[in-house]
Order: C-alpha cells, then sequence, then structure tokens
C-alpha cells in the first residue's frame, strides 16, 4: 500500500459499528450522539431513509448505513443516531453501535483496496489498519449526497 | 393616493434617501473618481423618483429628474464633478426634503416652486463651460462650505426657499412658462413674496446699491461676504450667478435675492425690529429662522410662532424653517420608525415558530396532567404566545399596494408604447400580505398584468368600432376573504377566444381534437396556463413569448396560492389570485392514518365527509379498479391513504423500530391509537375532500383530529421528488408529521385517473342529448308517499299479494315464505328515506301488495301501496332530478311524472342476500384482464350496464352509438362487445356488419345484442347481421351471467 502523505498530524474519528465492522468518520463533522429516537417514516421513501425525528425542534433525516450499504435493517436490535450536519440540513446517520474516538495520524491512512465491498466503495475514503482490524474512514460528504438519496419512484 | 402607509413608506424611505445622499454627496467631492459611489447616488436619486412618480409627486419627480440627469452625465464621464454641481445638488436635495416634509404634514407637496432649481441644474447639464469657470471661482470657498455644511443644513434650507420665492417672482412674470405646478397657488406666493421683497426694500433694509452691486456679480465680493457673514451660504449665490449669466433668471432678481441674502445673514437685530409687520410673509418665517435656531442669540421663540399662527398655513408649511420653529416637538416620521433587516424577522420567526411548537406540548401535556397550576399557566403561556406569534407576523405583513402602486408605471409605459388607452384603477393597496409572498406575487403579477394589457385590451380604433369607451380599464382589486388575500385583475378588453385557444393547444398538442368539443369553458381556458402555450399571433417584447402563464401558475401555487381566470368574449378578462396571508404558520388539520399522523394545511381543506352506514359506504364506487366517491352527482376520485402510502409496510417497520426507543418516548397513546384507528376502519369512512388546481378529491384516512397551527418545516432537499409531501411539522407529542400536499398528492397518484373521472363524468353529462326514447314497458305502482314509480316490467317475476300474518322477521328484515323458501320484503320508504312509512308499518294494514322481482336468481317483494297499470310508451328518462341512490331518473307517463326505481340499487342497499360487493376477489382480478366495449345511446342504460359490469371487475369502455363503438373497437383491443340496438348514428344491426366486415381480427369478437325488441324475427335479423348473442334488455342476471360464461369459454 502506497503512502498518501507524510503528515503526522492527528484526525479524530468517531468509530462506530456496523455489524462486525467499524467504520469512522471525521469527528469534526459530527455534531452530537443521541440515542434512538420516535422515527416518523417518510412512506415511498427509499428504503435506507428510515424517517425523519425531532431534534429540539429541528427536523433531522435519518439514514440506515446498514440499508445504504446493501445489509437488512437489524430493526430489532438497539442502533445509535450520529447527526451530523450537511449542506442541506441535519443528517442522523443511523448505524448499530458507537464505538469510541480513534486518532489517526493523517499519515497511517491507506487508501481502500479495489476489492472492498462495491456496496460501500463510493462512500469510502480511507482505511486505517490497526491490530485489532481495519477501521475504514467514510466520506461524509458522500455519504449524504443528495442524487445518493433520490427517492424511488 | 391617499394610502397613509404607503405614504409613510415613502416618506420613510426618502429620508433615508436624502441623509445618505448628502453624506455620499460630500464624500464623492473628495474622491470624484469613485465611481461605485457615483452609481449609488445615482440609483438612490432614481428610486426616490421612482417612488415620487409611483405616488404621484410630480416636483418631486420634476426636481429628482433633473437632479438624475445630472448625476447620469457625470456618471457616463460628460462631466466633471466640482462644487457648483455638489452645490447645486445639494440645494436640490434640500429643496426635496422641504418637498417631503410637507408631505408628511399636509400630505401635499406644498407651494415650494421648482423650476428654478431644475433650470440650475439643467443648465449645469448643457453649461459646460460656465460650470467649470464656476468651480474654479468657487475653489477657495469650497472647503469651508463644507466645513460648515453639517451646521448649515437649515441655512441651506433658508435660501433655497429664498430662491423659491425668487423664482416664483420670475414665474408671475414669464407667464406663458411651462410648470406643472398649481399656477394660482404660485401666483399668490410670488406675489406676496413680490411684496415682500418690496417691502424690504422700501423699509431700507436692503439698500438699492447693494443690490446693484451684487447684480453686477462679483465672486470676490461674494466670497468676502460670504467669509464676513460666516454663515452665508455662497454656493447658493454661485448657482444663481449661473442661472443670471446663462440669461434664464432676470440679472435684477438675482440682484435682489443675493442682496436679501445678504440682508438675512446679517445681524438679526433689524428682523427683530420689526418682526410683527412682516409676519404674514413667508420671507418673514424664513429670515427668522436663525434665530429660532440660535437660542444664543437670546431671540425668544414667540415671534416666530406668531408668525407661524399668522401666516396662512399653507404658505407656513412651505417652508421648512417655519415648521421647525413652528412644531418642534412634533416627531418626524422617520424617528418612529426603525427598519430591521429581514433576516432577523425571519429569526425571529422561526423562534417564535418553536416557541408555537413548545407551546402546544406543554398545552398537551397539561391537558395530560391533573394540575390546576400547571393548566393555568399553560393557559397563560398559550394567550402570551399567540399574541406574540400574530405580533411577529404583522411585522413582517406588508401592504400590497407597494407592488400594484407599481403597476401605474407599467401600465402608463405600456399604453404610451402602443396605440392602447389604458386606465388603472387600484383598490385595497392595503391589503397586507407577508413579506416574502409580496416578493413572491410580484413577478407573476407584472406577467397578468402585462398580458392583460397586451393581450387582453384592445387598441384604441378598435375599441371604439366594438362600441365601448376607447379607454380601456385595468382594475386590480387586492381583499380579504376568507383567511386568504384575493387579487383580481379584471380588464375590459376583448376576452379569451375559445376557438383560437383550443386551435393552439390542439397544435401545441396538449389536447386532442376529439376532445375539445366536451370541454367547458373554463376547462379550455385553463389550458393558456399550459406549458408553452401562447395565442398571441405576433410575439411582442411584452408579452406573447409562451412561457408566461404556466410559470405564472407554478409560482402562485409554489406558494400555496391559487389562479382562476373567467373570461367573456367581448367583455373582458378577470384572473383571479388566492395568496395565503403567510407561510411560516398554517392551520391545518391533523389526520391518522395506521398511526401515523398527516397535516393536511386547512387551505387545501374542502370538506369532511363521514361514511358510516353500509348504505352511505356504498357511495364509494369502484370504477375501473379506482374508487371514487359519489359525492352530490359528482364522482370524486378517492385514496385510501394507507394503500397509497403503503402505510402496513411501513408501520411493520416502525412497530419494529418502536422496540429499540428509549421507553419514555415511546408513548403508549400511538399503539391504543392504532387499534382504535383500526376499529373505526371497520365503523365507518373517514373523508377528506381536498382541492388543488380546481380538481376535488378524497384521502380516506382512519382517524380526523383536530385542527392545529402548525410550523411549516421543509423536508430536506433529498425528498424533493416527493412532491406529495410539502414539508413536516412537530406534533403536540413532539413527533414529526409530513404535511401532505394536496396538489403533489393530486400529481402523484391521480393524473390518470383524473381523466377517466372526466371521461365518465363526461358521459353523465351529456345523457340528454343523445338519447333518444325507447319503447319500453313498465309497471306503475305507488308507494305509500302517493306518488307514483316505476319498474321495467322484465325485471317483474309476479304481481302478489301477502296477508300481514304471514309476514315474519328475520333480525330486522321482513320475509314471507313464497314458493317454498324464505323471501326478503323490501321496504322502499325506508330504503329510499322517502319520509312515508311503508304499508308494513301501518298496523291496520292487513293486505301488503308486492311486486315479486327476481334479481340474480333470488326473489324478493317489493311492498306497494298499489299496483296501478302497465305502460307502453316511448320513454325519455331525465336523470337530471335524481337527488338519491335506487332512482335511475323522471319519465313521463301521459301527463303524469314517473320515478323510475333502479332495483339493482335498492335491493343492495338490503344488505341481504349474494352482495354485489362478495364478489370474490379473487375472480374480480381475473375479470380485471378482460375488456368489455359497451354500446347504448341511452346514458342510463349505458351507466346501469357498465355498473353490472363493473361489479364484477372487468374493464369497461363506453361508447355512445355504432359508429362511436366501432371507432373505439378499431383503436383500442376488447374482449367482448355488448351492444343495443336502437341507436342514432349507426345502430346495433349496422354495427355489427360494419364490424363482421371489417378485415382485422377483431371481425371475430363475440357481440352480445341487449334489446328490448328480441322476438324470433328480431333475433334473426340480429343473427344475420352479426350478433353473437341476442338478450332481452334489462335482464341483468342473464346478461351477466351469458358474460361470464363466454369468458369462462363454457359457450
Amino acid at each position: 500500500m502506497e503512502q498518501v502523505k507524510a503528515d503526522s498530524t492527528l484526525t479524530q474519528y468517531c468509530g462506530f459499528k456496523i455489524g462486525n465492522e467499524e467504520y469512522g468518520i471525521p469527528v469534526m463533522e459530527v455534531q452530537e450522539v443521541i440515542k434512538p429516537q420516535v422515527v416518523t417514516p417518510i412512506p415511498l421513501a427509499s428504503e435506507f431513509i428510515r424517517g425523519l425525528i425531532n431534534l429540539r425542534g429541528q427536523i433531522v433525516s435519518c439514514l440506515s448505513l446498514r440499508k445504504l450499504f446493501g445489509q437488512d435493517d437489524n430493526l430489532e436490535k438497539d442502533h445509535m443516531n450520529i447527526i451530523v450536519r450537511g449542506e442541506e440540513g441535519l443528517f442522523s446517520l443511523v448505524v448499530d453501535e458507537v464505538t469510541d474516538i480513534i486518532d489517526i495520524k493523517n499519515e497511517d491512512v491507506e487508501k481502500a483496496p479495489d476489492t472492498i465491498n462495491p456496496n460501500l466503495k463510493k462512500y469510502v475514503d480511507k482505511i486505517f489498519k490497526r491490530d485489532n482490524g481495519l477501521v475504514i474512514l467514510l466520506d461524509i460528504k458522500k455519504l449524504i449526497d443528495l442524487k445518493d438519496l433520490n427517492v424511488k419512484k | 393616493m391617499d394610502n397613509d402607509a404607503l405614504k409613510n413608506e415613502f416618506l420613510v424611505e426618502s429620508f433615508e434617501n436624502l441623509s445618505s445622499i448628502t453624506e455620499d454627496l460630500t464624500t464623492i467631492e473628495k474622491n470624484p473618481d469613485d465611481k461605485d459611489l457615483l452609481n449609488k447616488i445615482y440609483r438612490t436619486v432614481h428610486t426616490m423618483k421612482g417612488s415620487a412618480s409611483f405616488l404621484g409627486y410630480k416636483k418631486l419627480q420634476e426636481l429628482t429628474h433633473s437632479s438624475e440627469n445630472l448625476l447620469d452625465a457625470i456618471r457616463e464621464g460628460d462631466k466633471k464633478i466640482n462644487s457648483g454641481i455638489i452645490d447645486t445638488l445639494f440645494q436640490s436635495f434640500d429643496i426635496c426634503n422641504a418637498i417631503l416634509k410637507s408631505i408628511e404634514d399636509n400630505n401635499s407637496e406644498g407651494d415650494s416652486d421648482i423650476s428654478g432649481i431644475t433650470k440650475v441644474l439643467d443648465s449645469l447639464l448643457k453649461e459646460d463651460e460656465l460650470s467649470l469657470t464656476d468651480a474654479d471661482a468657487q475653489e477657495d470657498t469650497t472647503d469651508e462650505v463644507e466645513d460648515a455644511f453639517d451646521d448649515e443644513d437649515d441655512m441651506q434650507d433658508m435660501i433655497a426657499s429664498h430662491k423659491e420665492s425668487s423664482e416664483a417672482i420670475d414665474n408671475t412674470r414669464e407667464e406663458d412658462k411651462a410648470s406643472n405646478t398649481d399656477e394660482d397657488t404660485d401666483d399668490s406666493i410670488s406675489a406676496a413674496a413680490l411684496e415682500s421683497m418690496q417691502e424690504l426694500i422700501n423699509e431700507g433694509k436692503l439698500s438699492q446699491d447693494a443690490i446693484s452691486d451684487l447684480g453686477g456679480t462679483s465672486s470676490e465680493e461674494s466670497n468676502e461676504t460670504s467669509e464676513d457673514e460666516g454663515e452665508f451660504n455662497q454656493a447658493a449665490l454661485d448657482s444663481l450667478r449661473e442661472l443670471a449669466a446663462d440669461g434664464s433668471i432676470d440679472p435684477s432678481i438675482l440682484a435682489e435675492l443675493e442682496a436679501e441674502a445678504k440682508g438675512q445673514a446679517a445681524p438679526a437685530k433689524e428682523v427683530k425690529e420689526a418682526p410683527v409687520e412682516t409676519a404674514s410673509v413667508p420671507e418673514k418665517s424664513i429670515a427668522e429662522k436663525p434665530i429660532a435656531e440660535k437660542p444664543k442669540m437670546e431671540t425668544p421663540k414667540e415671534p416666530v410662532k406668531a408668525t407661524g399662527a399668522k401666516a396662512p398655513k399653507e404658505i407656513a408649511n412651505t417652508s421648512p424653517a417655519s415648521e421647525g420653529g413652528d412644531d418642534a416637538s412634533k416627531k418626524s416620521i422617520a424617528d418612529s420608525v426603525v427598519r430591521v433587516n429581514v433576516n432577523i424577522l425571519d429569526k425571529i420567526m422561526n423562534t417564535v415558530g418553536e416557541l408555537v411548537l413548545n407551546r402546544n406540548q406543554i398545552l398537551q401535556f397539561s391537558n395530560n396532567n391533573n394540575n390546576s397550576e400547571l393548566s393555568r399557566l399553560a393557559l397563560q403561556l398559550n394567550t402570551i404566545t399567540s399574541e406574540l406569534q400574530s405580533d411577529v407576523m404583522s411585522t413582517r405583513m406588508q401592504p400590497i399596494g407597494s407592488v400594484l402602486t407599481k403597476f401605474e408605471r407599467l401600465v402608463r409605459d405600456f399604453a404610451r408604447s402602443t396605440d392602447k388607452k389604458i386606465q388603472l384603477k387600484l383598490s385595497g393597496q392595503d391589503t397586507e400580505l407577508d413579506k416574502t409572498l409580496i416578493e413572491a406575487i410580484k413577478d407573476p403579477l407584472v406577467h397578468i398584468v402585462r398580458n392583460s394589457c397586451d393581450h387582453g385590451l384592445e387598441v384604441a380604433s378598435e375599441r371604439v368600432a366594438n362600441g365601448k369607451n376607447e379607454l380601456g380599464t385595468l382594475s386590480i382589486k387586492a381583499y380579504n376573504e376568507s383567511g386568504q388575500v384575493t387579487i383580481e385583475i379584471s380588464d375590459d378588453g376583448k376576452g379569451l377566444n375559445r376557438a383560437r385557444i383550443l386551435d393552439k393547444a390542439i397544435e401545441k398538442g396538449i389536447i386532442k381534437a376529439e376532445n375539445a368539443s366536451g370541454l367547458s369553458d373554463q376547462q379550455v381556458f385553463g389550458m393558456i396556463f399550459s406549458p408553452g402555450f401562447s395565442t398571441a399571433e405576433k410575439i411582442t417584447n411584452i408579452s406573447g413569448r409562451g412561457v408566461g402563464m404556466d410559470v405564472v401558475k407554478t409560482n402562485i401555487e409554489k406558494i400555496g396560492g391559487s389562479v382562476s381566470l373567467s373570461s367573456k368574449e367581448g367583455e373582458g378578462t378577470t384572473f383571479k389570485l388566492k395568496i395565503p396571508l403567510t407561510l411560516a404558520i398554517v392551520p391545518a388539520l391533523i389526520v391518522k392514518s395506521l398511526g401515523e399522523s398527516f397535516a393536511i394545511p386547512q387551505l387545501n381543506l374542502v370538506e369532511l365527509v363521514r361514511l358510516e352506514t353500509d348504505e352511505e359506504k356504498a357511495q364509494i364506487v369502484q370504477v375501473q379498479g379506482s374508487e371514487f366517491l359519489k359525492l352530490r352527482g359528482n364522482l370524486t376520485p378517492v385514496f385510501r391513504l394507507n394503500d397509497v402510502l403503503n402505510l402496513n409496510e411501513v408501520n411493520e417497520r416502525t412497530k419494529k423500530l418502536a422496540h429499540s426507543v428509549d421507553t419514555s418516548f415511546t408513548n403508549t397513546s400511538q399503539k391504543n391509537s392504532q387499534n382504535k384507528s383500526t376499529l373505526e376502519t371497520l365503523e365507518s369512512e373517514n373523508i377528506a375532500i381536498l382541492s388543488a388546481e380546481g380538481h376535488d378529491f378524497g384521502i380516506i384516512v382512519d382517524e380526523i383530529l383536530d385542527t392545529e397551527e402548525i410550523v411549516v418545516k421543509p423536508l430536506n432537499n433529498a425528498f424533493k421528488n416527493l412532491s406529495i409531501f410539502g414539508g413536516a411539522t412537530i406534533m403536540g407529542d413532539g413527533k414529526v408529521a409530513l404535511i401532505l400536499d394536496a396538489l403533489g398528492f393530486l400529481n402523484q397518484f391521480s393524473s390518470d385517473r383524473e381523466k377517466r373521472t372526466e371521461d365518465i363524468q363526461q358521459s353523465v353529462e351529456t345523457v340528454h342529448s343523445d338519447d333518444i326514447g325507447e319503447e319500453q314497458e313498465n309497471i306503475l305502482f305507488r308507494l305509500n308517499d302517493n306518488r307514483i314509480y316505476a319498474v321495467p316490467l322484465t325485471l317483474v317475476t309476479r304481481l302478489e299479494e301477502f296477508s300481514k300474518k304471514n309476514v315474519e322477521m328475520t333480525g330486522k328484515q321482513p320475509i314471507v315464505r313464497y314458493l317454498n323458501a324464505p323471501m326478503p320484503l323490501i321496504n322502499v320508504e325506508k330504503t329510499l328515506q322517502l319520509g312515508a312509512l311503508s304499508l308494513l308499518e301501518e298496523k291496520e294494514q292487513t293486505q301488503l301488495p308486492c311486486i315479486v322481482t327476481t334479481i340474480r336468481n333470488k326473489n324478493y317483494g317489493i311492498i306497494v301501496q298499489e299496483i296501478m297499470d302497465i305502460s307502453i310508451d316511448n320513454v325519455q328518462i331525465d336523470a337530471t332530478a335524481v337527488d338519491r341512490e335506487g332512482i335511475l331518473g323522471t319519465v313521463f307517463i301521459g301527463d303524469r311524472t314517473v320515478s323510475l326505481l333502479d332495483l339493482y340499487k335498492i335491493i343492495d342497499a338490503q344488505k341481504i342476500g349474494i352482495k354485489t360487493a362478495s364478489v370474490e376477489m379473487k375472480e374480480k382480478n381475473i375479470n380485471a384482464t378482460k375488456r368489455i366495449l359497451l354500446v347504448d345511446d341511452s346514458a342510463m342504460y349505458r351507466k346501469m350496464e357498465s355498473d353490472a359490469l363493473l361489479e364484477l371487475g372487468y374493464q369497461v369502455t363506453l361508447a355512445k352509438h355504432g359508429e362511436d363503438g366501432f371507432q373505439k373497437l378499431e383503436s383500442d383491443d376488447f374482449d367482448l362487445v355488448v351492444t343495443d340496438i336502437e341507436m342514432p348514428i349507426l345502430d346495433g344491426y349496422g354495427f355489427a356488419e360494419k364490424v363482421r366486415s371489417s378485415s382485422e381480427t377483431k371481425s371475430n369478437i363475440p357481440i352480445v345484442a341487449l334489446s328490448t325488441r328480441a322476438s324470433v324475427q328480431d333475433k334473426e335479423k340480429g343473427k344475420a347481421a352479426g350478433f353473437t348473442y341476442h338478450l332481452e334488455k334489462f335482464k341483468r342476471d342473464e346478461v351477466v351471467d351469458l358474460i361470464k360464461s363466454i369468458f369462462n369459454g363454457d359457450k
């Protein structure tokens, strides 16, 4: 794997899990993490749009990352909402669990391998290898890109 | 213009503009090359000119116009900025200020004369060299003037006023001088001014010598004077000198004026000597101005006041100086108004929106809590919040006049550029609308107004030729109506031309030629809102580009409004815009379906319908697989929210999700209401009838809750494709609810269904025109309301009379034994709610005459009062007067009006026996693939027969006669043809022959003929023509059985 940059500044990532995989998004992008809320589903919207929640008077659109990554929603299980701010307003990324804040040196991140799950590929920014496995670093902008959120007919 | 709000707004704006101009002018003088600043000044002046002309302030307009021209020349580089120019500009703006004050005080521009200053301005524009020379001459004083300027505003006023007076004198001398101002007042002032001048001279306050000296226009002397007096405004004199040199004013006037200026700037003691004598003269009050303004001089204010009091009011008011002294305590309008950035207002509005939501939540919480203190506080909060809400809303409200008055100009310019004479009548300018909405309606309005001027109103000659007043009238009316603002734009022009619109629409492919005749005027006129539609033969620069009306419509609808129009050829066109007052907080109806709340803005809501009994529920009918509600004779498409939104599937997910949600947040009421709503579904149908674009449609929901003020929050752009949702809101329980957008809903679900409704509706409407009578046998009888009814004889099995003691009850259903089987007796009076008791319920009655009918292989006894007769008549059935299900229409038999009963409907309404609704869904689905062409000239039978077929789930297409049927058969695929025989244009025989002789494969299609003529001869004739089957009309069961067996391949 080639090294992208010899940059030893630390970037903090918010780590979370979907299934057994661990993912990360830059902490700076995260507004807050909240527990499950009452969700108002949006009928006729894509299935990865879980619905809307009320966050202190603001309406937040929830995306199920499981669905987005082509996995089945594990509805019975607990989940967490990571609130991120996009250009179009607030989004909640619904994940299985939030793990920890991970400090990663910029020089330690690597380009994602081509063999990565195609459902996931377009959202992946970089990966970070550590002793106990991989952390897949996601690109928030691509995650909440409107073109991809287009609703089904 | 008597509109106060508008005037005030104009004043506030203009005072502000003036002060910013003053500031900018001083800056520009220091940096003459600052193009941006120059442009800014120019724009500001331009704005003032515009506003003044809209409001009809002619002097102000003229004055600003001249200033603008000068500024324009500077802007274009034709002129160089110099002190002379700046000074003149200052003066002109000072006069503006005076005029504005006069407007503020007594609503008129006052008597100030502006011809002088405009001349100066104009001459500056022309006389290049002169102004340059002057600029040189004045260079020494420039700085001084500048320094002194702040303190000297009033001085400038004063001098300007002087100039006015002197110009007035000039005016009287040049009587032929063109002037917009009222000459009478001019004369009176100038006379007074002249008098005062003369007086001053006579009194020796100004020496003749001085006058002539000054008249010699020695700039050195002027400079000296200015320096000596320290307070003297040099600039004014300079400009005057230019004038004098220019020859546009009499040098002697200048002389007088300069002398006077000097005199007045001189120590005030002279004035003090004789304040009372000169009190009635405007010059006097001006002369005293410095006294009033400078308490240092210890001149008491009294004389000034006396002046004001004595002077005729209008004269006193022309001078800002006297006003200052007169009414020092009175606050200017500009002082009582604060300008606030709209963004701040928006923010406040949002916050209030949050507060409203919060209040809703607290109210709901307090309702569930039996704490009296809490509910008292909650109510208080409620009141305060509501008040705050309405106050904040009102800050955003603006009179619509600010938009409407702009049309004065637009219309005027338009009229001048064409051969049209147009007057604009405005009313209701003070109607208020939310600022954002005012902005939003501006462009659509401009477009409509242009359209009316361009396409609507005729040229003068044409108007005269048509016997109209050559002056066309365009009126714009704004008014409040049912919580909305309505704006009507009407012209008395030529109106819309139906034929031309239709031609265009057909040409553009908006409609098909064959559909054109059936459209109502309303539908035709509505087409001008279609994209790319323009009937203007000539594309003008004003309208006719074909991009207009649809944009108008979209823009108006975007803000929740609607556009409609009515027109009468030759008389004019009226556009009607309905605009909601505000967008941010709207009242909405909350409905529930499968536990999810949805908000429907009241604006779209027409009515609520609740169907409780099965009879009522029968008002929902299935037509071609879609549901329609029969509402007052119209078929309104209805949608089950649960189905169209797939709520079942959605709900499954939500329920599971609710598992993981914090229990304190999961309100059990949600589940309760869910159960309840399921129950309600079984009990009754709740339908909210909505309207969008003039189309009504219904949404069937589980529950209809209350009306609430909701705060509209936009949905994330990601969902913009989901046009059925207009946004979201937060409910009292903190849950998010989606807002249903009626228009989006309609567009998403009903485009094709809508069309079908129209087709069906149309065929029902055209009943009478193409209905030809047919010989038919009816049995006539009386019911207990003593009116005469009829049923077709073919439906009557027997006439019987039963003894009442043989009648038994099963539940509430009376039955008798008949032919060894129980036969239900039908109480028609009750079924049709005729308001009379049936014989069955009359105690003394022992015998019940009955008509026994066999429907779907079951016998029913129709209890009647008396069986009368059998009529064989060529009857015409009129369905217009039918007010309820169960009556097909009225017929005239002899001289009597007889109601023809629809026995199928009556029996269906009994909820007994085999019900139509119980036709197996599975069977229905199979049947749905079968397409039947039904040809009958009588709309009523078409309906009867198609109802029977639709009940079974077949797809039915209707045709009105053989020719129509043949065309439909050609253009579409069918599995079976059912046809009448007696029809206009092409009868059943001819139709069958035509089908059989056509070369296509369709020639083999089975044809079922239905006719009252079913004798052996008839049948033979029919067979020869090509009928596959030939049945007697009205034997519905036989027909249905036959069709079933045809499709099952049994036959």
